[in-house]
């Protein structure tokens, strides 16, 4: 369910040299809102509730894993320098209560656009170099992650990305919540949890040691089935609306995505085969040579 | 796909006539069969004579493990004219990463005196499994291959060689699971040397044995998709179907020790060889069959025969026998040529129709012989059609075409 978003008088309290707090969306623990800043530009606030420590050893573990993932989007996106990624604003990452409730808030940098899952929405099929150019950006993106920091972002999804209409960052990624630094010690305090949106999941997370062989292959996958779905104005390549989870995991696992060809004719087959060959099951299918699929994609 | 001559002992000349009769593009030395001197001076002949051919050097480091054992068939690896970076090894010697980053420098710098076209850097042969030091001390070679010999090396390109034992191909899981790490390292080599072991001693190829030519193939077409060029090493009549799933050269021999890849021909003599005995490759029936037998059908089924210009050396009135052991190397090259055509598509969904195609064609031909009441022996009949359809089918669902 998502977070009910605090009034704006509240946050004006709280954050006297923020000022505005348009409110734009809301996640389970995440509110967003648009602020100006002391300095007269704008920001995008981001306010993460953090879980009530109710006293038992399950309430202060959730409560830890809450405030370790917030931590760790923070000290990310203050390292990954990519113009395909989000950057932090002005407001260095608070731990704060606002009306009584224990919050990590932060600013990041606002992008014009709109998300890619409105863009989707719209239900235009996009031109060819439109598909390139949002392959590329999120190839870049994760390029950087895994060669700055070994990081996984493990949620690349429509609603996760900002198409901004600018030449020089046309995508940009968003939301780390649950980005994986496959070097350091993982922060899920359920096992049985796997933090991911399962239709954009890859498969070998649904493996119990699928931290073994994590790696950001993994994002390639999700990248693959995202610009399938924009490049198909929002056919998604397993699902069918409304299954239930169970289905959808299943499909995740077993079922042969679509192929874009038949969908998208259009397309030279070499790109539509190139976003099939990211959404094969085993991850070593996927081409893993970062540097190759980017030559491929402005060739 | 390009076709390379796998040198071994006896040369005489066949790797410069098949140069020659353009029926071959290249060739790979192995250290074991070939002093220093002569190496250097054969490459150099063939790099005057032949300048656009592809020259290569197997420094076979994998037989290391082997040099401390009494009576091991080391040839020109150990003695006084043999190659200066090779040393017996122990595994744990291996364990160590610095002697592995060593062993690359060495045989790098040896290279580097070379006039090959590419180089080969050394490895271990993975004999058991993927979970295993073995394959460990494998990933560490091939992992640190380009890093040295972007210090060591001049530029030209760089093939890791991966060696891979029947056995080791068992578990599905651990190869995709190896196959996902040596493609995301972070320096990687221009391409793979690969080798299929056979842990017998027995001639048919280790291709043969259930889910091994499927997850070769897998092999090869992981490492292509990834961008890596693939040669494979002692491929014989096998070789369309790694073609067809991505390979980019194949290399065979002469004798049967350089149609398929065993340790065992650097093991202490367990049995004495037998004489070889001639045969002739079918294009039509996908392997190659006995020259007595060839006798038996030519007259009767014209098409056994390829058309092709060698097929004059087996001649009729001296039983179909060939002339000389150098024109059954040359027919065998020639028949290879022709049947890697069969791949020669855009497309590996393409070029495994044209494999299934070539296959029909094959059983549909046995069928006739054996309705004509000839029975051939057990290495010229139909098994491997069967064998190869099932092993098709499957490399299509591992790599989920």
């Amino acid at each position: 369910m998502p977070s009910i978003p605090f009034p704006a008088n509240i946050l004006s309290a709280a954050f006297p040299t923020l000022a505005g707090f348009g409110f734009i969306k809301s996640g389970t623990f995440k509110s967003v809102y648009r602020v100006a800043t002391s300095a007269g530009s704008f920001e995008v606030l981001k306010v993460i509730r953090l879980p009530q420590d109710t006293g038992s050893d399950a309430a202060r573990a959730f409560r830890e894993q809450e405030l370790g993932r917030a931590k760790r989007e923070i000290a990310l996106l203050g390292k990954i320098s990519s113009p395909f990624v989000v950057k932090l604003g002005t407001l260095p990452p608070t731990i704060i209560d606002i009306a009584g409730e224990n919050c990590v808030a932060y600013t990041e940098e606002i992008l014009p656009g709109r998300d890619l899952e409105a863009v989707i929405a719209a239900g235009v099929q996009p031109a060819e170099d439109e598909i390139r150019s949002l392959l590329s950006s999120l190839v870049q993106a994760i390029q950087s992650l895994w060669l700055q920091e070994k990081v996984v972002h493990r949620d690349i999804k429509p609603a996760n990305l900002f198409a901004t209409g600018l030449a020089s960052r046309p995508f940009v990624l968003l939301d780390f919540g649950i980005a994986y630094n496959v070097d350091e010690p993982g922060l899920t305090a359920n096992p049985a949890m796997i933090p991911a949106t399962p239709l954009y999941m890859a498969p070998e997370m649904l493996d119990p040691n699928f931290r073994e062989t994590l790696s950001y292959r993994a994002d390639l996958y999700a990248a693959g089935i995202t610009t399938f779905e924009f490049a198909t104005g929002g056919t998604h390549p397993l699902a069918k609306t409304g299954d239930h989870l169970a289905k959808t995991l299943t499909r995740v696992l077993h079922q042969e995505p679509l192929r874009l060809a038949p969908l998208r004719p259009d397309l030279p087959p070499s790109l539509s085969s190139l976003i099939d060959q990211l959404m094969k099951k085993s991850p070593s299918l996927r081409p893993g040579n970062l540097s190759l699929i980017l030559k491929q994609l402005q060739s | 796909m390009q076709l390379l001559a796998q040198q071994g002992y006896g040369n005489g000349g066949k790797i410069e006539s098949g140069l020659a009769e353009k029926l071959i593009d290249g060739v790979i030395f192995g250290a074991k069969d070939i002093s220093p001197s002569k190496l250097k001076e054969k490459l150099e002949q063939l790099a005057d004579g032949y300048p656009d051919s592809i020259r290569l050097f197997d420094p076979q480091f994998y037989a290391s493990l082997l040099g401390s054992q009494p009576g091991a068939r080391l040839g020109h690896l150990v003695g006084d004219n043999s190659h200066s970076y090779f040393e017996a090894r122990r595994r744990r010697d291996l364990e160590r990463e610095g002697q592995v980053l060593n062993d690359i420098k060495n045989i790098m710098i040896y290279q580097r005196e070379l006039p090959v076209t590419s180089l080969i850097s050394p490895n271990i042969v993975i004999r058991r499994s993927f979970d295993s030091i073995e394959a460990t001390i494998a990933k560490d070679f091939i992992r640190n291959a380009s890093a040295v010999n972007s210090v060591q090396g001049d530029g030209r390109p760089l093939y890791a060689t991966l060696a891979v034992s029947t056995t080791a191909l068992n578990d599905r899981i651990e190869l995709q699971n190896f196959l996902q790490e040596i493609t995301e390292i972070d320096d990687p080599p221009t391409g793979f040397y690969l080798l299929l072991e056979k842990p017998d001693n027995s001639i048919t190829s280790p291709l043969t044995e259930p889910d091994i030519l499927a997850r070769w193939m897998l092999v090869n077409h992981t490492l292509k998709l990834n961008g890596f060029e693939v040669i494979n090493g002692y491929t014989d009549v096998l070789s369309p179907y790694l073609g067809a799933a991505g390979a980019d050269a194949v290399a065979t021999g002469w004798f049967n020790t350089q149609k398929s890849f065993s340790l065992k021909k650097f093991e202490p003599v367990s049995e004495f060889a037998r004489r070889p005995v001639s045969r002739y490759t079918s294009r039509l029936l996908l392997k190659s069959i006995r020259s007595t037998e060839l006798n038996d059908l030519r007259d009767i089924f014209p098409e056994v025969l390829n058309g092709l210009p060698f097929d004059d050396c087996y001649d009729p009135e001296e039983g179909s026998a060939p002339n000389t052991a150098a024109d059954e190397a040359l027919q065998n090259w020639e028949a290879l040529r022709a049947l890697n055509e069969l791949v020669e598509t855009d497309g590996v969904t393409l070029s495994l129709e044209n494999c299934r195609g070539a296959l029909d064609e094959a059983e549909e031909l046995y069928v006739r012989i054996s309705g004509y009441g000839l029975t051939m022996r057990d290495r010229s009949g139909p098994a491997h059609i069967r064998m190869i359809r099932e092993e098709l089918t499957e490399f299509e669902e591992l790599a989920e075409l």
